[in-house]
């Protein structure tokens, strides 16, 4: 009775102070609108407006309301992708929605040979603090950004930048076709670097909109008015961190913001076919990867991986447990990617009992598990967030799929960061991981960075030098179709060794409210709010 | 009398309901309607209804089953818990109040070190440390746990250290360990009962705290703290999922509870009737 009282008085105090909270968002919003005289009519016929409609918008303008997951840093040195989603950072090269690749910053571009790359930017195009985007701001960010995050050593491969006016000219250590495509990756996002550097400092970029103030819980933004690309149709906008799922839910929920960014999919659930709302799904790269640790005794066998591999019903994984936001996988890349398209090791139990059999593991002592040399065959298998959520539900899943052609299972619960580390260490049979597997829509990245002998995200020692062949052939490809049928290869082989097991791809999912248009919802989850996002 | 007839019988009441969790405790697996940890993915998230009593989980495994089979472990380490902490609590403060001087300077200090934490926080830090496991967990709550009875034996022995049937047996030549055990103890006996039978249904929610901060057990074992934390995710679609796992740690929290109590009132009346 007590806990009831308690809850219930918790409950009225957060209700008031989120009512609080509202008022102040409110005063805030209406200050800015004060700065000119065509805005202050604005402002007035907002107020009509709010009157004759009680939801009403906030005086100033267009404002939007996000709800965001997470967002700790805007710096690409960071391995941040947030500056070019919340609208401030652009890079070199976009993705549009067909994926294609389309020049952003750059305004033409052209290999002067193998190992050169020369990139003009556009004129005219300057930081919303002023100074001129030019050759040598954007070698200053890239050259930062190198130095501090080996994502951007390994997808640019980059050797020297020189700046002359708009242009740069690039060399790279060995050729990399993908230079281009991998330029609209995150480690691309131009931003003011003194900005970066400067301790406390609010970054600045080129994009639609500018950051007035941050903190850990709220970043409020405003439009750009001298935006190079048109004017943004909003004219602030509010983001507010909420890092619990049904927290977030909850603030779509009562319109406490407008639109979300990365909400689990379990409370993504709640807002399908709801009106007013509307929940766009994407096919992504984003990819649920089992990793198997070679130097385990058990899993350094080929029937063994392939036996766990067969036992694995990756159709219910993706279809019933994960309600369909996932697509299951066969190789490692998405079925749906024209390079994805690969015959995978199929589903059948039965198979995978013969296969151990015949590999000597016998269920000696009748306890359901298998034995080896009087070692059961007992995997320690790792993977991180909390209970409930995709991964670990995929793990039990796959705990009760395994034992039932004896393999135990013992799941182990971690954070990520000491996920990785544990990872590094080795210290795993096999691991659970999510990961955007093609960023920028091509193959070459995630090649390099998993498949690779020795590769920095290669946790599991997989090795085979033929694959390593084929990737050094893929970096070295510049004909699109050639690129395609090295990267099925690649894969093929990876399935032959049952390398990885690759258990889907899950879908990119955004909740917002009907009101909200013109968000990205592309699959690669590199854009989120834009010049052309609106409420109405 | 008649009040004495009726604290006896309420005392009865809940030892027989308090002897049916034991039952279910020992025997929840046995008497589940389904196997506990068999997954049906055609029965995912199914709401309760006549086969499933309390709806399925994420993977269609039976609620009801899983909160008997999990009633083991939650009941069992809270009952470890309270006679270890009882154990070691009782032990050290017996022996700083009937020895005093430097043994009470010792304890006493390592009272008011552990005192000065607060006891919660203490145990979830002690329990991070050691890594996730109900053993972990049992282990946290028992280092923070034996201050109360460390705390409550000594003044209780300190103020019939000296009495005459102590100075007596220790005239008549009886060594410290039998006068403790023969004397001091059986002196304190009541007071010790209650405090652990009080302390069962708070170790029991401390338990499932520390459970629902993911600090015990590994899946896919059901602990109701966990299974709750599981559930909370889904509490707009399928409330089930966290309310009956809640369900069972407040049926058994109230319980435990009310048995500590009516002890207490039952033997503090004895107490009256009899002196």
């Amino acid at each position: 009775m007590r806990k009831a009282i308690a809850v219930f008085l918790s409950a009225l105090l957060s209700v008031s102070v989120l009512a609080g909270c509202q008022g102040k968002d409110a005063k805030e919003t209406e200050s800015p609108a004060a700065r000119t005289d065509s805005q202050e009519t604005v402002a007035q016929v907002g107020e009509t407006e709010k009157s004759a409609n009680p939801e009403g918008q906030p005086e100033s303008g267009k404002h939007l309301n996000v709800g965001y997951y997470q967002l700790k840093s805007l710096d690409p040195g960071a391995n941040s992708w947030e500056a070019t989603r919340v609208g401030v950072g652009e890079r070199l090269f976009k993705l549009n929605d067909e994926l294609k690749l389309e020049p952003w910053l750059v305004d033409t571009y052209e290999q002067v040979d193998d190992l050169t790359w020369k990139f003009t930017l556009k004129d005219g195009i300057r930081f919303t603090n002023g100074k001129p985007l030019d050759g040598a701001a954007v070698k200053a960010c890239l050259e930062r950004t190198i130095e501090k995050n080996d994502r951007a050593v390994s997808m640019l491969n980059i050797d020297t930048i020189e700046a002359d006016g708009q242009a740069i000219t690039v060399t790279t250590k060995d050729i990399n076709a993908a230079l281009p495509t991998n330029m609209a990756d995150m480690v691309c996002t131009i931003l003011d670097v003194e900005t970066l550097e400067t301790e406390g400092a609010i970054p600045v970029g080129t994009g639609p909109f500018v950051i007035t103030s941050m903190t850990e819980e709220v970043y409020e933004l405003e439009a750009n008015r001298d935006y190079w690309n048109g004017v943004p149709k909003l004219d602030t906008v509010t983001i507010k961190i909420i890092n619990e799922g049904n927290a977030l839910a909850m603030a779509l929920d009562n319109g406490e913001v407008d639109i979300t960014f990365q909400m689990p999919t379990e409370n993504v659930a709640q807002f399908e076919g709801r009106d007013g709302f509307t929940v766009t799904k994407e096919t992504g790269s984003r990819g649920q990867t089992v990793y198997f640790n070679y130097n385990s005794p058990a899993l350094a066998e080929l029937d063994v991986r392939k036996a766990i591999t067969m036992a694995v019903d990756r159709e219910t994984l993706a279809n019933v447990v994960n309600k369909g936001n996932t697509e299951a996988a066969t190789a490692i890349f998405p079925v749906s990617f024209a390079y994805g398209d690969v015959e995978g090791v199929p589903y059948d139990p039965e198979g995978a009992k013969k296969l151990l059999a015949d590999a000597g593991y016998t269920d000696s002592d009748g306890d359901g598990i298998l034995e080896k040399d009087g070692q059961p065959l007992t995997i320690k298998f790792l993977t991180y967030g909390s209970r409930g959520s995709v991964l670990p539900t995929m793990c039990e899943a796959m705990q009760s799929m395994l034992k039932e052609v004896g393999v135990q299972i013992d799941i182990e619960l971690n954070d990520y960061d000491p996920h990785i580390e544990l990872l590094k260490k080795g210290e795993f049979d096999m691991a659970l991981n999510s990961n955007i597997m093609a960023p920028v829509a091509d193959p070459q990245y995630f090649t390099d960075i998993l498949l690779k002998t020795g590769a920095s995200y290669n946790y599991g020692g997989y090795s085979n030098p033929e694959v390593d062949g084929l990737i050094e052939q893929l970096d070295r490809e510049f004909d699109p179709e050639q690129r395609v049928e090295l990267a099925k290869q690649i894969q093929e082989k990876v399935v032959e060794d049952c390398g990885f097991l690759e258990l889907g791809h899950q879908k990119y999912q955004v909740a917002a409210r009907e009101a909200v248009t013109g968000y990205a919802t592309q699959g690669t989850e590199l854009y989120f709010l834009s010049e052309n996002t609106d409420i109405n | 009398m008649r009040q004495k007839k009726r604290l006896r019988l309420r005392l009865v009441l809940y030892v027989v309901l308090t002897a049916g969790l034991l039952f279910v405790a020992v025997f929840g697996e046995d008497i589940a309607p389904h196997d506990p940890y068999e997954t049906d993915f055609m029965a995912i998230d199914t709401p309760p209804n006549r086969e499933f009593w309390l709806g399925t989980d994420n993977l269609g495994r039976c609620m009801f089953s899983r909160i008997l089979a999990g009633a083991g472990s939650s009941l069992l380490a809270t009952a470890a818990i309270v006679l270890a902490t009882a154990l070691i609590g009782t032990a050290l403060g017996v022996a700083a109040g009937y020895w005093g001087g430097c043994v009470d300077a010792v304890i006493q200090k390592l009272l008011l070190i552990i005192q000065s934490f607060p006891g919660q926080v203490m145990s979830i830090a002690v329990a991070g440390v050691l890594g996730a496991g109900l053993r972990n967990a049992v282990l946290a709550l028992v280092s923070i746990g034996w201050v109360t009875y460390a705390r409550m034996s000594r003044s209780a022995v300190m103020k019939i250290r000296n009495a005459n049937f102590i100075r007596a047996a220790r005239l008549c030549g009886q060594s410290a360990p039998e006068i403790i055990l023969w004397h001091v103890l059986p002196n304190i006996r009541n007071i010790l009962l209650i405090t652990m039978m009080t302390a069962l249904s708070t170790t029991m929610l401390l338990l499932s705290g520390l459970s629902f901060l993911g600090l015990s057990s590994k899946p896919p074992y059901p602990e109701w703290g966990f299974m709750m934390n599981e559930g909370r995710k889904v509490l707009m679609t399928a409330p089930w999922q966290a309310l009956a796992p809640g369900l069972a740690i407040f049926v058994t929290v109230v319980i435990l509870n009310r048995l500590g109590d009516s002890a207490r009132d039952y033997l503090e009346f004895m107490r009256d009737y009899n002196g």
